[in-house]
């Protein structure tokens, strides 16, 4: 499982709407990061998250980000996902600089194009797992009917049909992440990053989310970033980018 | 509105929290139900007792005795045709009477005694049809029927008999300067004595028929026309009426002034108990929304990473802060609804359990307290309610805008 | 309000400047008088009769006016009966310094203040007059245009009325011209001008106008109708007795 392994899956058809903001959707490289430094003060002292990073994945990539605790994976899938600003360098989304875009735009880019998974699952207590994964349709202003649809699908492709109105707090941990996947996927995102989604997870439980991650990737063409330290889990992995002290130490 | 619905179901999370915002919110509600209807009641009380102690609701009396400053009530009676107004008057719905009032000042002796007073000359009966209070300290209120010549009556102020010497039963002299001017005098009996609550009023206070101030002052004119309603309500409705009428039927032109304007003093009291309400108001609106705030704000601080969750998956920061004002404003109208609610009880269990209160300065007995509450007072108190936690849930609500996604979704 | 009683008793001494009876003889020739006997022959107060009965009317501001019947006998004791149809019956009764107000209507005579205002701002001293020469010493005397003399009269003894007087007369015709009373501050409290003279034998002031001075200048009229020197019975003057001015109102 090279880097160059695995470049035959279905590709997802280009789809632009009016309103996103000029994307090169024809574009076969998605991500593209060049030169990217991240730094966090820590009281007094300053820490180098990311010392100057070149990253570039391909629509329809699975990727997995390996590497120690404080390697910086973290600090990449944030800043790739748009949810922060690197100190230096430059993020490409969809042949868009993401440093172009102002904060209004980029939480649309978030809300349409990508999806995210978190360690924690980080659902919404109050809301049943339906209304969960229906959250970001919901938000984008998609009618009722197609709302409903939609989760619904969402929820049976991972597994949980006949779990739907159950909150949270009455889901097992593989179950929560289940329909936490669901939530990234319902609205089409053209990439679903995962900040270790299978760390508070059993094993056994971790391989099936996993397997299911691949599926949706095989299935859908989303290309999925996934942020991860299980060796068991890097093993499956086509292509592994290995991060160390804040530098690819190997797989950009 | 689905944010709404998650905002009470996030009430709903912290139930103990939720039910000690809520008593903090209703507490503030009743405190300010029950003093409201404490205030109005006292108003209504005190209102009553300025008209019915006298005043009546609306005095009539020509432009020319009215006089930019007030009424000059020295001034000899100078209005020649106010049968003719009075008829009118009386005939005007809602009026139950309109009295002839002669002000009368002169001198009044007993013996070797002799003591100013300011007093009124007017008609018994009208004075009681329209419900004026006559506080009778000894002897008798005067007769209703005019007294024949010889046998003319007064009432004194009880300070006033006390400096005469005078007792009911007693022959005092009144002299006053006539319309001509020149002086009369009259002897009279003392019906009785009476006191306004004011002891510098009751030293100066005399009241006869009006008969025998048309005696003393050797002509039937009359001061002004006072009228008493059966709905204090009506007053301006009123006012407004007979200055219609009136415009065609007297000669002099006349003025109308109704009992507040005449009372100054109501609407100082007023303003003073208004102030006391409206500070208390901005106690309670502190109290309440510190209370809140300090419950809100450690509600989002413990949401934070769902906050950053809502923010990273596209929520907009607005609809994030959206969602905490909304948690706040359920809060208030659910606190104040409770709040309206025990207040409804108190009221009804207060007003019913008959507390008496000690005499206000002037009376003898005191007065069951009854809190004098309205149906809009309830809707306000809920009003006010929601303008309450919309501020205290003003800082919880910012700190979500400044939220970095990034640390909000590393928070514990 | 009281005043010393002496002093009342020397005031109301004074006859009435109205009825006076000159026995004055012009002396064109002799101008060399001296000024106290300038005042004595001038002092209308002086010169009227002991006891007489005399007519009046006093008009002033927007009454009607007042037409009284005065009664006099000696300095200490006037009688002034109300005349016209609605003050039948009423009295103003001085005796000494106490005057006293009868009334029909009242059993009892009423104590008044003996400054009362008979009409508008004139009091019985001001209408009754002052006996000048022998209350009141000449301080000095000056000449005024037109030939006139104003005599600056101070009191005697405490019991005047006024502390200080200025007796203006004309010595040509020796006749008083006005009379200004001062209060102790120094201010001019009243002026008494003698408009017009009777015609006939025994010429009296027949016209007075006497002005406040202090309270914005009002005049009262007072206009002697008729002056008739005459004996005067003591059953007029009897406070507890009133059947003498019974017969008073029944005789006319």
């Amino acid at each position: 499982m090279g880097p160059t392994a695995n470049r035959s899956y279905p590709r997802r058809s280009a789809r632009t709407r009016a309103s996103d903001p000029g994307f090169a959707v024809s574009s076969r490289v998605l991500f593209q990061a060049r030169n990217l430094r991240k730094r966090y003060r820590l009281g007094a002292v300053v820490i180098e998250a990311l010392r100057g990073i070149d990253v570039e994945v391909a629509r329809g990539e699975f990727v997995v980000v390996a590497g120690p605790s404080g390697s910086g994976k973290t600090s990449l899938l944030n800043l790739l996902g748009c949810l922060d600003e690197p100190d230096e360098g430059q993020v490409v989304f969809g042949g868009a600089d993401l440093a172009s875009l102002s904060a209004a735009e980029k939480t649309q880019l978030r809300r349409r194009q990508l999806g995210f998974v978190f360690q924690s699952f980080n659902l919404l207590p109050v809301l049943s797992a339906f209304e969960n994964v229906e959250y970001p349709l919901w938000i984008d202003g998609i009618p009722r009917a197609d709302r409903k649809r939609r989760a619904e699908d969402a929820l049976a492709a991972v597994g949980l049909a006949d779990r739907m109105r159950h909150r949270p707090d009455q889901l097992s941990g593989g179950e929560r992440q289940r329909v936490s996947l669901a939530r990234a996927l319902v609205h089409e995102p053209l990439a679903i990053l995962a900040d270790e989604p299978t760390a508070n997870l059993d094993s056994k439980t971790a391989a099936a989310i996993v397997d299911l991650l691949a599926r949706m990737n095989a299935e859908r063409g989303t290309t999925f970033l996934f942020a991860t330290h299980d060796p068991a889990i890097v093993a499956r992995a086509p292509r592994t980018i290995r991060l160390l002290d804040g530098m690819v130490a190997e797989g950009a | 509105m689905k944010f709404a619905i998650i905002a009470l179901r996030n009430l709903e999370r912290h139930r103990r929290r939720t039910l000690l915002s809520l008593l903090v919110i209703a507490a503030g509600a009743v405190a300010l139900i029950l003093t409201g209807g404490f205030i109005r009641f006292s108003f209504d009380g005190l209102r009553e007792a300025i008209i019915h102690g006298g005043l009546g609701h609306l005095e009539l009396m020509p432009a020319a005795t009215a006089g930019p400053a007030g009424p000059d009530r020295s001034a000899p009676p100078a209005w020649a045709d106010w049968a003719r107004v009075r008829e009118a008057a009386e005939s005007t719905p809602h009026v139950l009477a309109a009295g002839a009032a002669v002000y009368l000042t002169g001198m009044a002796s007993k013996d070797d005694h002799s003591s100013a007073f300011v007093g009124v000359a007017l008609e018994p009966a009208r004075e009681r049809r329209m419900n004026l209070e006559v506080k009778i300290r000894g002897g008798q209120n005067l007769s209703d029927a005019p007294p024949p010549v010889g046998e003319d009556e007064v009432l004194l102020g009880v300070s006033l008999a006390q400096s005469l010497g005078a007792a009911p039963g007693d022959v005092v002299t009144i002299t006053a300067m006539t319309a001509d001017g020149t002086l009369n005098a009259l002897d009279a009996r003392v019906r009785g004595l009476v006191t306004t609550g004011l002891q510098e009023l009751d030293a100066r206070l005399l009241k006869t028929h009006l008969a025998t101030g048309e005696r003393l002052l050797g002509t039937d004119r009359v001061s002004s026309i006072v009228i008493g309603l059966d709905d204090t309500a009506r007053t301006q409705e009123v006012g407004d009426a007979l200055a219609l009428r009136l415009r065609s039927l007297s000669d002099d032109p006349l003025v109308i002034t109704d009992w507040r304007t005449r009372a100054p003093f109501y609407g100082q009291v007023r303003a003073l108990y208004s102030g006391i309400f409206w500070f208390l108001g901005g106690i309670v609106f502190v109290l309440v929304c510190l209370a809140t705030s300090n419950t809100l704000l450690m509600s989002v601080l413990e949401r934070v990473r769902e906050f950053g969750t809502l923010l990273a998956i596209g929520t907009a920061r607005g609809q994030v802060a959206l969602m905490v004002v909304l948690e706040a404003l359920w809060l208030g109208v659910m606190g104040a609804l409770v709040g309206d609610g025990v207040a409804a009880a108190l009221v009804i269990a207060i007003n019913a359990a008959g507390i008496q209160m000690p005499p206000p300065p002037g009376a003898v007995a005191g007065f069951p307290l009854q809190l004098a509450v309205h149906p809009a007072d309830f809707v306000a108190v809920v009003a006010l309610m929601v303008v309450v936690l919309a501020v205290a849930s003003i800082f919880p609500a910012v700190r979500t805008l400044r939220l970095r996604i990034v640390d909000a979704l590393g928070h514990v | 309000m009281s005043k010393p009683s002496r002093r009342r008793r020397l005031a109301i001494g004074g006859a009435i400047a109205v009825t006076v009876l000159l026995s004055v003889r012009v002396r064109s020739a002799d101008q060399a008088l001296s000024n106290e006997e300038l005042l004595r022959r001038t002092d209308l107060g002086a010169l009227a009769p002991e006891s007489f009965r005399s007519r009046m009317r006093l008009t002033a501001g927007d009454k009607p006016p007042l037409e009284v019947e005065v009664w006099r006998k000696g300095e200490a004791r006037t009688l002034v009966r109300l005349l016209g149809p609605k003050e039948r019956g009423k009295y103003l009764l001085r005796l000494g310094p106490v005057l006293w107000f009868l009334a029909p209507g009242a059993k009892k005579p009423v104590r008044l203040n003996p400054s009362y205002r008979l009409r508008g701002n004139a009091t019985i001293d001001d209408v009754l007059g002052l006996q000048y020469a022998r209350d009141y010493k000449v301080e000095s005397a000056t000449e005024l245009e037109g030939g006139l003399v104003a005599l600056d009269l101070t009191a005697r003894g405490a019991g005047a009325i006024y502390p200080a007087v200025r007796y203006v007369i004309r010595p040509s015709t020796l006749r008083p011209v006005r009379a200004e009373y001062r209060v102790p501050s120094g201010k001019v409290a009243t002026i008494v001008e003698f408009a017009q003279w009777s015609a006939g034998g025994r010429p009296y002031a027949s016209r007075l106008l006497v002005r406040d001075a202090l309270h914005g200048g009002a005049t009262t009229a007072v206009d002697v109708l008729e002056v008739e020197p005459r004996a005067v019975p003591d059953a007029l003057f009897d406070l507890a007795d009133p059947s003498a001015r019974q017969r008073l109102e029944t005789a006319n």
